[in-house]
């Protein structure tokens, strides 16, 4: 149990240092609010908006949208030349396709059908009408396609919710609950851990029921859900908390390890 | 009919979801052309929220009215977006090396402190420079502003007023300690596992009333659901006209 | 009571400062060798019930099958969920599972494709062969439900891969496992709709923050085991490699910071109510 010295190894890495200066810029939020910390927020929020575009363009427009389309019309007869040359147009640009896997990818639909028509070029259109919402004239264009955006998350979350979330949960609740260890004999700490499941569940249900006054002995049971609810919220705020400490550590470890190479020997 | 018809597909799209769930076989092919549709819009609605946050920036940039600080700061937020995206299309995001990007030379004048050097050598670009060592430290960074707000919050807020407040006091102070080494370290010597008894709060009280809640929320969220489904809940279509 | 007063003169600013002062504490000495001994001891004996679950279930799966494992996390949860996925695909390339690696979210994509990369790797596994990567997945619960009935059409960038595993493949069904490693709804996502609806095994972990919300779901069955914040990567870690304590790597390391803090907020509360006890009686007695 004896530490030796510290030793510090300043990285000399460019990108590290603009990891910590960053990190730094942010964290004299901690001070007060500031002209750096303002300059890396937007930066943050331009850097992500403009990744998310990059992502989503390779892995999904430029596959099923894009090249689906040039291939639905044939119109590029450059690209196909080029393909048929073995050339890749993409590649000879200095761009791969996203994770290397350009050599298997092919169009899908080789001239126009009803199937091409069905699944690329009516929703591109669609998704362009999202996009005339920024037009404030012919903006309502855009709710058409909206609205199948809702309908649909409407539908998956009624069945969905609804059988893993209510019933799945409520015949869980109501199983059978006395447990038997392999000796035919009452497993006590099971069974009653499933009595205060199921008392748990109950008691704090009725809390959430707000139909009738809570008088009497219906107070009781509500004022034991609360209760069992109240616990819920402080194990909740623990992991939190976990949570939370969790980032700032990896935060540190770039500051201290990768920059500084502060070290004990 | 500017708001009757996305009414209506909202409520056909919803059933035909509804109903395949019941009936896939019947209904398999129109429910997938109507996921297929519904993905390339999501897609769009991204590069629909990128052009928002772009023309919003655009205006505070240049209106006179701002303060110097936001305009130079929503520049930058511009200026680094078109960057991000033009490297992104260029470079793509790929492994491979299709670019290498290296700094070579002395800059030991410059700052003789160090010898400046990129580690990276072989990396595309866009994911070593952008998301590497700008998108990540500055996202995690901004995120463990939480932590130390958390921990002020504990110190200001955590009090024990009364009986609901104290267990909710006793049940996070168990799990702070149950979850890390140090609880089972400290409380060993007096042969309490502290880790057992936070498990058995999270996996018993705990799940008892988050199963309620999932329960209650879950009913919430159907009603909701259905009330956009039948056209009762229309914020979705936006004000009238 | 001059120390009471000192307590109550503590601002906001001073509280960030010993946070951030324990952090470097922790951060420097983590990796001294007795305290990741310790660390090692006394996690080795706590492993939380809901990893091992999780870590037998993917033991039990046999070798060549197929599993979808999904990253469903940013930059800003690395620290927690890097050492979950890095372990389930260590585990997995140890049993010749074969391996699709996607995302839902987009900040997620570059990390599971780099990570899958660097430990198939370490493991001799040859991309496309071992393994897919399938990057971001755009559309969440709509792309969830397109898995459940056509999975290669869910995900655009294996769509026309060769993998020769992915052959027998059709839907989610033929997956022995779904395993999200999720810093939002997700996980929950592959509950609601691939276990409830088809029936396909669902397993993961999550970001400390979620932990809590998904134990109903262990409960009744739905989920098959978790992997809880840092403490289950370091669970996992254990589970898996069960390393000497020089060799341990970030998510046991971290443990000692982890547990600076968590006394220190512990410290906090307990002096804020002694403070707060103290003015009642001082009150009361008036």
């Amino acid at each position: 149990m004896s530490f030796g010295a510290i030793t510090f190894n300043l990285s000399g890495d460019l990108l590290v240092w603009l990891s910590a200066l960053l990190i730094l810029a942010i964290y004299s939020f901690l001070y007060r609010d500031n002209l750096y910390y303002k300059l890396a927020e937007h930066l943050f929020v331009g850097v992500s908006a403009g990744y998310w575009f990059v992502l989503t363009y390779w892995s999904f427009i430029h596959p099923n949208v894009i090249q689906a389309l040039v291939s639905i019309f044939d119109v590029n007869s450059i690209h196909s030349e080029m393909v048929v040359a073995g050339i890749n147009p993409y590649v000879s640009f200095g761009v791969d396709l996203p994770w290397g896997v350009s050599k298997s990818m092919s169009f899908g639909f080789t001239s126009i059908n009803l199937l091409g028509l069905l699944n690329i070029i009516i929703p591109t259109v669609l998704g362009i009408m999202v996009l005339l919402k920024l037009v404030p004239s012919i903006g309502w264009v855009s709710r058409i396609p909206i609205a199948f955006i809702v309908g649909v998350t409407a539908g998956i979350t009624i069945y969905s919710i609804g059988i893993a979330d209510v019933i799945k949960q409520i015949s869980s609740t109501i199983d059978p609950f006395i447990f038997l260890t392999d000796g035919s004999q009452i497993d006590w700490v099971r069974t009653l851990s499933d009595i205060l499941i199921l008392v748990g569940v109950l008691s704090s249900l009725l809390y959430f029921y707000f139909s009738t006054e809570f008088k009497g002995g219906v107070n009781y049971i509500v004022r034991t859900g609360i209760m069992f609810l109240m616990i819920a919220f402080g194990v909740a705020f623990g992991y939190t908390v976990m949570a939370r400490v969790s980032l700032a550590i990896q935060i540190f470890d770039i500051l201290i390890n990768k920059w500084l190479g502060i070290k004990v020997i | 009919m500017k708001r009757e018809i996305p009414l209506i597909i909202t409520a056909l799209t919803g059933i035909i979801i509804i109903v395949n769930y019941f009936l896939p076989e019947v209904t398999g092919k129109v429910t997938q052309v109507v996921r297929n549709w519904v993905i390339v819009i999501s897609s769009f609605a991204i590069i629909l929220g990128i052009l928002n946050l772009v023309i919003i920036s655009l205006r505070k940039a240049f209106e006179p009215i701002t303060h110097l600080d936001d305009r130079i700061a929503n520049l930058i937020l511009i200026v680094s977006l078109v960057l991000t995206i033009v490297i992104g299309m260029i470079y793509g995001v790929g492994p491979k090396n299709n670019y290498v990007f290296k700094i070579s030379g002395d800059y030991s004048t410059v700052l003789p402190l160090i010898n400046f050097q990129v580690a990276t050598v072989d990396t595309n670009i866009f994911n070593s420079v952008i998301f590497y060592n700008i998108y990540n430290p500055l996202s995690a960074a901004m995120f463990s502003l939480l932590a130390f707000f958390i921990a002020s919050a504990s110190y200001r807020a955590f009090r024990a007023r009364n009986l609901e407040a104290t267990l909710l006091l006793l049940a996070a102070a168990v799990v702070i300690l149950g979850r890390v080494p140090v609880g089972d370290y400290v409380f060993g010597f007096i042969g309490l596992k502290i880790s057992v008894v936070s498990e058995y709060i999270t996996a018993v009280i705990n799940a008892a009333a988050q199963r309620a809640i999932l329960i209650a929320v879950g009913i919430g969220t159907i009603i909701i659901s259905l009330k956009l489904l039948f056209g009762i809940e229309k914020s979705h279509i936006g004000k009238s006209e | 009571m001059i120390i009471i007063d000192l307590f109550k003169r503590i601002t906001r600013r001073t509280i960030f400062l010993v946070v951030a002062i324990f952090l470097i504490l922790g951060t420097i000495f983590s990796d001294v060798y007795w305290v990741k001994k310790i660390n090692l001891e006394v996690l080795r004996k706590t492993i939380t019930p809901a990893s091992e679950q999780a870590y037998d279930f993917i033991e039990s799966i046999p070798s060549n099958s197929v599993v979808l494992v999904s990253g469903d996390y940013g930059p800003s949860t690395r620290v927690e969920a890097d050492p979950i996925l890095e372990n389930f695909l260590r585990q997995c390339f140890r049993k010749d599972i074969k391996v699709i690696a996607i995302s839902l979210w987009p900040d997620g994509a570059q990390i599971v494709a780099t990570k899958t990369r660097q430990i198939a790797n370490q493991y001799n596994k040859v991309e496309n062969e071992d393994y897919v990567i399938g990057g971001y997945v755009v559309g969440a619960a709509v792309a969830i439900e397109k898995m459940g009935v056509d999975l290669k059409d869910a995900i655009p960038l294996i769509a026309n891969n060769s993998a020769p595993f992915l052959r027998d493949i059709k839907t989610a069904h033929d997956l022995s496992l779904v395993f999200s490693i999720a810093a939002g709804d997700t996980l929950v996502y592959y509950i609601r709709i691939l276990k409830s609806r088809y029936g396909v095994n669902v397993s993961g972990g999550c970001t400390a923050v979620m932990a809590a919300e998904m134990y109903p779901y262990i409960l009744s069955g739905q989920l098959i085991g978790l992997f809880g914040g840092l403490k289950g990567a370091a669970d996992y870690e254990i589970l898996e490699s069960n390393p000497e304590p020089d060799k341990v790597s970030e998510a046991v390391k971290y443990m000692l910071t982890q547990s600076l803090i968590h006394a220190l907020l512990i410290i906090f509360i307990i002096i804020a109510n002694i403070v707060y006890i103290y003015d009642r009686l001082k009150f009361r007695r008036k």
